[in-house]
């Protein structure tokens, strides 16, 4: 994989964010008090448990992109998609997906768990829209079929003379948020300086993040903090390493106290996974001791030493010591497999 | 035999009038003294070690927050290892808490080699300020306007222009010049002042020549009292202010580890295309003991920044064609914002520099 396509990625993640982001703060926001509504709740990536009668997942749990739900007992459910593959016949996996929404889940946050209802969101990236909205239509009711209201509304970054994200309907109305449906018709634009303000607290979601960006949060924000407490940080030569001790889970409990969507999330109680996941993380300390930068004192355990070292700049090591070294080069991929009947696994 | 001022003047237990009034009497007898001093924010673990002394400094005398030290050091003089020691005042603030000001009559070596390049090493424990272009206009306006210094004349410049699109050259020019024609011609040059000799007299007076850096360093062959008044005081204020302004920024500081950004307002569409995205980020390269990362370039900027002398960390943000903004991570000291922010002025333009917020959508 290039340095180019490694960027992308990292673009494409951070995007994913954002959309998420942009659109759960249309639902959040109220126009009149310009304040957050205190009773709409949202979280990324909670295990909703399905139902026996789940056509795709029954009896089992699937994470959504977002949850949304507020005080009249109604919510969405949604999937942010910044890429389709080019070939429509892997577009089947990503309905089949939708397809497990379409059912009661349990784990919203109220007493019984339930709601009354849900609709279910398709946000694809703009170019595809279109696309997608053609795919769909030509199987609605036949191959794809919801029970649920389903809405599809696209997204996409502009980068004008100030960037800003624009949400769109493209297919559908949602029948329980009319005031935001008006919004979505004509379209919304949010500016990026609002989403970035958030996006700083919030790098990581539950989709596993391009690995040289994952390499370059752990540095600066876990390894480099412990560094910089040692006495000889400040002069420590460029060639020199520093060893940092520390373990998987330290890092996965760092990274998600302070760059996940726990500030976001209504709830961070059993039914929200740890993000990062401890198997993001085991795969970045290995492409560390790859890259000479890390050792396992004991793995099972998740010990390891880290080699800390000054970089002129840290993303680009990064990015080329994957490209040599022919590592983190699977695109980017949410580990929850649609079929998986176990809840997702931490080790 | 000749009476020795200068022992007199070190020998007294001065207070921060009496000291200043002594520097003024000295320049008055001896025409080849000039004194020289500067305010600096001193950690206070770091001044208790000050205090206590070293292989470098020993405390001679301490009175009313007026500290004397003898301070050593070896430089090199004509290819020759030579030990030279001098001596200096720290001036505690009386209004301003671990901000000081370090006054010397002692030589340009002892200066330039030892006293300055030592507090200047000891950062993040002990840091200097920087004085933006517009505040050291004003301060050279109102010392020469409320003190009546009607021959008031820019005799040296240090000036960084920018010659092309991504090229900043340094220059040292004699323009002779008021202070108002300078600073017209400097805009002119598309540059900016890092270093300004002056001379100045009062209509009555003598004729005295004065210099200041951006960094608030005064070199002083008169009016010591003055130019503490109308330059040390003003700049004390304004490095316990940036203090304060630049301090609790780490998130871990804030409730929720909340972000408390800031921003560089240029007031004007500073990033009206492309190209001067590339420009701020080929500025910011050049920055000492740091990593810079372009994580996006065009046509928004976001550049992830490590300090690496302290391990702070920064997101820099290009998102609208009038500002810059930056959001201090888990850990930024103010020391290393202070640091950000003089390197943004000194190689690519100086700005407001504001509290950033935005309203939630």
């Amino acid at each position: 994989m290039s340095s180019k396509k490694f960027q992308e990625q990292i673009d494409d993640y951070k995007d994913s964010i954002c959309a998420i982001i942009g659109f759960v703060n249309l639902f959040r926001y109220d126009d009149k008090t310009k304040k957050m509504k205190a009773d709409v709740k949202v979280s990324q990536g909670r295990r909703m448990k399905t139902s026996k009668s789940n056509s795709m997942s029954p009896d089992s749990e699937v994470t959504p992109d977002l949850c949304i739900q507020d005080s009249s007992n109604k919510g969405i459910v949604g999937e942010v998609k910044k890429s389709f593959p080019a070939n429509q016949d892997h577009w089947k996996d990503d309905f089949s997906q939708l397809i497990s929404y379409d059912d009661d889940f349990l784990n919203w946050l109220t007493t019984s768990g339930k709601i009354d209802d849900h609709e279910i969101v398709l946000l694809p990236e703009q170019s595809r829209s279109r696309a997608v909205k053609k795919y769909f239509e030509d199987r609605k009711d036949k191959d794809i079929k919801f029970t649920k209201n389903f809405i599809i509304v696209e997204f996409n970054r502009n980068d004008q003379a100030k960037s800003f994200f624009f949400f769109r309907k493209e297919y559908g109305t949602f029948t329980y948020f009319k005031d935001v449906d008006a919004r979505l018709e004509q379209g919304v634009q949010v500016p990026l300086d609002k989403l970035m303000l958030i996006y700083e607290k919030i790098k990581l979601y539950d989709s596993k993040p391009p690995l040289p960006y994952l390499l370059h949060l752990i540095w600066e924000n876990v390894i480099m903090l412990r560094a910089s407490d040692d006495k000889g940080f400040s002069a420590l030569r460029k060639n020199s390493k520093m060893p940092i001790a520390i373990t998987v889970d330290q890092i996965v409990d760092e990274l998600h106290e302070n760059y996940s969507f726990k500030s976001l999330n209504a709830d961070n109680g059993s039914h929200q996974p740890k993000v990062p996941t401890k198997s993001w993380i085991k795969e970045a300390v290995n492409a560390l001791v790859g890259f000479k930068l890390a050792e396992w004192r004991n793995e099972p355990n998740g010990e390891c030493t880290i080699y800390f070292k000054k970089f002129g700049d840290t993303l680009k090591t990064f990015i080329d010591l994957c490209i040599e070294n022919k590592v983190g080069t699977s695109a980017n991929e949410k580990q929850m497999d649609l079929f998986e009947t176990n809840k997702i696994s931490d080790s | 035999m000749k009476f020795d001022y200068i022992a007199a003047f070190y020998s007294e237990k001065h207070t921060e009038d009496t000291l200043l009034r002594g520097v003024d009497s000295l320049l008055g007898s001896y025409p080849d003294f000039s004194v020289r001093m500067f305010p600096v924010y001193i950690e206070p673990a770091y001044w208790l070690k000050i205090k206590e002394g070293n292989k470098n400094l020993r405390l001679l005398k301490e009175n009313q927050g007026i500290y004397l030290f003898e301070f050593g050091f070896e430089a090199t003089v004509y290819d020759e290892k030579k030990k030279i020691s001098g001596m200096f005042y720290a001036i505690k603030s009386s209004q301003y808490d671990n901000i000081f000001v370090l006054l010397t009559i002692e030589n340009s070596l002892f200066f330039k080699q030892g006293l300055l390049p030592y507090f200047k090493k000891a950062y993040p424990l002990a840091s200097l300020t920087f004085i933006t272009h517009k505040r050291l206009k004003n301060l050279l306006i109102d010392f020469r306007d409320k003190n009546q210094f009607k021959d008031f004349t820019i005799v040296r410049t240090t000036t960084y222009s920018r010659v092309d699109k991504n090229k900043i050259m340094p220059s040292v020019n004699w323009p002779a010049f008021t202070l108002e024609k300078a600073f017209e011609w400097v805009a002119d040059e598309n540059g900016w002042f890092q270093n300004l000799l002056f001379k100045f007299k009062k209509p009555q007076g003598q004729k005295h020549e004065a210099s200041i850096s951006r960094n608030g360093v005064v070199k002083s062959t008169g009016y010591a009292k003055l130019i503490y008044d109308y330059f040390m005081e003003p700049i004390s204020k304004t490095v316990f202010e940036n203090v304060t302004f630049f301090s609790k920024r780490s998130r871990r500081d804030n409730p929720n580890r909340d972000i408390r950004p800031l921003c560089i307002n240029f007031g004007y569409d500073k990033f009206n295309d492309v190209e001067e995205n590339q420009r701020f980020i080929a500025s910011m390269r050049p920055m000492k003991a740091s990593s810079l990362s372009v994580v996006h370039g065009n046509p928004y900027v976001h550049l992830s920044l490590f300090d690496y002398f302290d391990g702070s960390s920064f997101d820099i943000w290009v998102l609208s064609s009038d500002k810059i903004i930056i959001v201090p991570q888990l850990k930024a000291s103010f020391q290393a914002i202070k640091r950000l922010l003089n390197h943004v002025f000194d190689n690519y333009a100086e700005g407001e520099i504001q509290d950033y917020k935005v309203e939630e959508q």
